[in-house]
Parts: structure tokens; C-alpha cells; sequence
């Protein structure tokens, strides 16, 4: 049995009066692709969400309970390093609209103001590319905005946004739900390609 | 239904068209007649002479108005130093955070600062500036012009940035960056199109204003750079000249109106041309 990478106890969320998620134990395995289903409303968003403490954004948000990222308490982290370590993908896809291809990929570095040389950044961005399947439909326009791709494209871009990071842990939030048959598929494929990536490496 | 009510019909909204396409026209007519008035009094005495001589004393022909033109751009460029980044960061507060007491009151003071009319505003100055340091000075005139400048920023700023979709803070929050590098680095640059046509619109409409600079830059018939004395600009002179009763010092001051005549409208342009360069398909 592989070890646990995130362990929730009895962890409670509410929205204002709104309880949503109601006492979650569960445990993670590290290196595996795990999917969360329930009926719409059950609070598999808010559930996610609060593991990188995304919900936080949300007014009147408040929970209860312990999430562990290894034998780290989240609640006890700072926000932003949860944050570096967990990465996350939206069910709609937001490539940043004011930067290249090129320029979303390392965003997390930049926008972090990490200094990374010139090639580790080409080095950086064509390796997220290609884990998300994207390398080659995209190589020859890296320099254009990442908005003039197809809603599955720009969803690819996400993924490999978030992988850039290296994150320990990818929380994705229903990926495909915005898109259409042909790129679900497409996505849904990459994402056990990348199970298998991180499990040989 | 018969022929006659179809007809009828027709008529009606052929009608209406006419009648809103009239009148559309009917309000470009002042526009147009500003504009032909001072073109046509103000090109004959245009030339690259007038724009960097000094003017002359009266009876004298050749004089310029270099010391308003240069006053008036150091004027308005030292109001919008002061206004541009006190107006954009009061806009991302008042964009994030719309419910709360504070945004409330200051986005209606905001609102309130917009009508409260630029002689008052020049009062104002006057007697917090002018007075206790003795003496006109441009600075205070800037400072006139950057008050009036704050609440048209705040709110531009405010209204642009509540147009871009949450999705992209939340991206860039989930990628672990830190709020303040959050809203500099990727929410003000998606607004920047909307935030710049706002900024240099602020400009265009401070550029004409004389009411508030009466009483604080003053005005100056010599040429000064010196912001802390009293400095000369396009509207001030304008006004002295128009209301002279040399007809050379008229003919001067069509000049000068023809001259911020064509720096408003070329802020137009820019505005514009900034709008289409920075535009952010979100």
C-alpha cells in the first residue's frame, strides 16, 4: 500500500448557515488519481476547494475539522504555501488572458517573482506542455495569447499551468465539464497518461 | 391583416427613423459650428513662431505662447502624477470590496468630489495652499486639477476591473500568488485598456479647465518652469487675452483655443488607439 498524501478527519464546511460538507474522512493515496462523484450541490467543489483553501475567498465561508497534506495540518500553513503545493484546475477553463502561451505556463513563476533562467523556462514550458498534451498543437504559437485557443485547448493550458508548478498534490474541479465530448476525451486520457508519468518517475 | 394597416404601419417607423436620425445630426450641429468658428479664427495665427515665442507687449506683432503651452503641459502633467495612482489603487479597493461601509462612503464622496463645481474646488486650494505658503504657485493649480481628476480614475478604475471575470484571481491565488502581486500583475493589466482611456480622458477634461487655476497657478506673462511660482497656461491666457480689449490679444486667443483645441483632441486619439493596443480578450 502506497502512503497517504492528504488525509481529511472529520471535516466540516459551511457557507454562512449552509452546511455543505458534512464530517469527510478519507485518505488519499499518493500517486493515484482519485474522483470525487455525487449528485450536483453535494459539495464536491466546496469540498476541493477547501483543500488548497481556495473557499477562503468565499464571504461568510468557515470550517471545521483537520485536512493533512503528509503530517502537515493545512489550517495550520500559510494560504499561499498550501497553495504552491497543492495546484488546482477550474471547471472553466481561465488562461490568464493578458499573457502568451508561453507566458501562462511558467505564470506561477513569474507571478511569483521566482527568478528561473531563459532555459529553464523554454526547458520548463515545453515539458508541461507535452505531460498536458498540448506541445504540439501549440509549439509554433507559444507566443500568442493563450485566449485565441478552443475552450478544450485552453483547459490543456490549465493543467499544464498547474503542473509547471510541480505541485505535490492537482485538485481538479470537474475539468471538463465546460467542454465537449472530442476534448473531455482528450483530457481524460491525459490525465491518466500523467498518473502513469508520475508513477514511473 | 390588410394592406392598409401594413402601410400605416410603415409610415410610422419610417417616421420615427427620420425623426431620431434628425436629430441626431441636429446635435452634432454645435460641435460643428465650435469647431468651424475657431478653425477659422484660430489657423491664421498659427504658426511654429506663435508656439515657441513669448508674447509681445501689446502693439507688438510676433508674440507666442510658449510659457502657456509649457505650463500648461507641466500643470496638467504634474495633476495627473499626483491623481493617476491615488485614483487606480482607490478604484481596486472600491472593486474589491463593494459591500463594504468604507467603499460605500468613499465611492460616494467620490461621486460628490465629481460635482462639486471647479471654482469651488479652486477656492478650496486657494485658501489650503496659496494662502498658507504665501503666494500662487502651480503646484497648488496641479493640485486643483488632481482633485478633480481622483473620483473620474476611481470610479473608471472600479467599473473596469468589476468587469473581469473572478476566474482569473482565483487562477492566480490557486498558483499560490500572493493578493497584492495577484491584482498588480494580472487583474490591473487585463483592465489596463479601460484604466488608460480613463486616465487620459481624466487628462482631456482637466486640460480646458481655467476656474480652478484662477486663483492658484494664477497665470504669468513670462516663462516659468519653476512649479512652486506662479506659472501660465493655455485656458488662463485665453481667458486674460479674450477678455483685453486689444484685438491682437483676441486674435491670440483663438490661437491658443485652437492649440488646446487640437491637444484635447488628440487625446481623443490616443485614448482610442491606447483602448484598441491594450485591450485584453477576456
Amino acid at each position: 500500500m502506497e502512503s497517504t498524501i492528504i488525509k481529511s478527519e472529520n471535516f466540516n464546511a459551511w457557507f454562512g448557515d449552509n452546511h455543505v460538507v458534512k464530517s469527510v474522512t478519507v485518505d488519499i493515496p499518493k500517486n493515484s488519481l482519485i474522483a470525487v462523484m455525487g449528485p450536483s450541490g453535494c459539495g464536491k467543489t466546496t469540498f476541493l476547494r477547501c483543500i488548497n483553501r481556495m473557499h477562503e475567498l468565499t464571504l461568510g465561508a468557515r470550517t471545521e475539522g483537520s485536512v493533512r497534506l503528509y503530517a502537515d495540518e493545512i489550517y495550520d500553513m500559510h494560504p499561499i504555501l498550501v497553495r504552491l503545493k497543492i495546484g488546482m484546475v477550474f471547471q472553466h477553463p481561465n488562461p490568464f488572458p493578458n499573457m502568451s502561451i508561453y507566458g501562462n505556463v511558467i505564470a506561477g513563476y513569474k507571478l511569483n517573482g521566482r527568478k528561473i533562467s531563459r532555459s529553464e523556462k523554454d526547458d520548463m514550458v515545453e515539458d508541461s506542455l507535452r505531460k498536458a498534451a498540448l506541445w504540439m498543437e501549440v509549439r509554433s504559437t507559444l507566443r500568442r495569447k493563450g485566449s485565441f485557443l478552443s475552450g478544450g485547448q485552453q483547459q490543456r493550458l490549465c493543467i499544464a499551468r498547474a503542473i509547471a508548478m510541480k505541485p505535490d498534490v492537482l485538485l481538479l474541479d470537474e475539468p471538463t465539464s465546460a467542454l465537449d465530448p472530442i476534448s473531455t476525451s482528450s483530457i481524460e486520457d491525459l490525465l491518466i497518461e500523467l498518473k502513469k508519468i508520475i508513477r514511473s518517475s | 391583416m390588410n394592406a392598409v394597416v401594413i402601410q400605416y404601419r410603415k409610415t410610422k417607423s419610417t417616421l420615427f427613423k427620420s425623426v431620431v436620425i434628425f436629430f441626431s445630426l441636429l446635435c452634432t450641429v454645435p460641435l460643428l459650428c465650435i469647431l468651424y468658428y475657431i478653425v477659422s479664427k484660430g489657423t491664421k495665427e498659427i504658426n511654429w513662431h506663435f508656439l515657441i515665442r513669448l508674447p509681445m507687449p501689446v502693439g507688438e506683432a510676433g508674440g507666442g505662447i510658449a510659457n502657456a503651452l509649457s505650463g500648461s503641459v507641466i500643470i496638467v502633467l504634474v495633476a495627473a502624477v499626483i491623481a493617476i495612482p491615488l485614483g487606480i489603487l482607490g478604484g481596486i479597493y472600491l472593486s474589491e470590496n463593494k459591500d463594504k461601509k468604507l467603499a460605500y462612503w468613499s465611492r460616494l464622496s467620490a461621486d460628490i468630489v465629481q460635482g462639486i463645481p471647479s471654482v469651488v474646488t479652486g477656492i478650496v486650494v486657494y485658501f489650503w495652499i496659496v494662502k498658507p505658503m504665501e503666494g500662487f504657485s502651480a503646484l497648488s493649480g496641479s493640485l486643483a486639477l488632481a482633485i478633480m481628476m481622483l473620483p473620474i480614475l476611481v470610479r473608471i478604475t472600479e467599473e473596469t476591473l468589476l468587469r473581469i471575470p473572478n476566474s482569473f484571481k482565483e487562477a492566480a491565488l490557486a498558483l499560490g500568488v500572493p493578493y497584492h502581486r495577484t491584482m498588480l500583475k494580472v487583474i490591473v493589466p487585463c483592465g489596463l485598456s479601460g484604466i488608460l482611456s480613463g486616465a487620459l480622458l481624466a487628462v482631456a477634461r482637466i486640460a480646458g479647465e481655467t476656474a480652478p487655476l484662477l486663483f492658484t497657478a494664477f497665470g504669468n506673462p513670462y516663462m516659468n518652469v519653476n512649479i512652486f511660482k506662479p506659472m501660465q497656461s493655455l485656458p488662463l491666457m485665453i481667458y486674460n487675452y479674450a477678455i483685453s480689449p486689444y484685438n491682437q490679444w483676441h486674435n491670440m486667443a483663438w490661437g491658443a483655443a485652437m492649440i488646446l483645441l487640437i491637444w484635447i483632441l488628440l487625446l481623443n486619439i490616443l485614448t482610442k488607439l491606447a483602448t484598441k493596443r491594450w485591450r485584453v480578450q477576456l
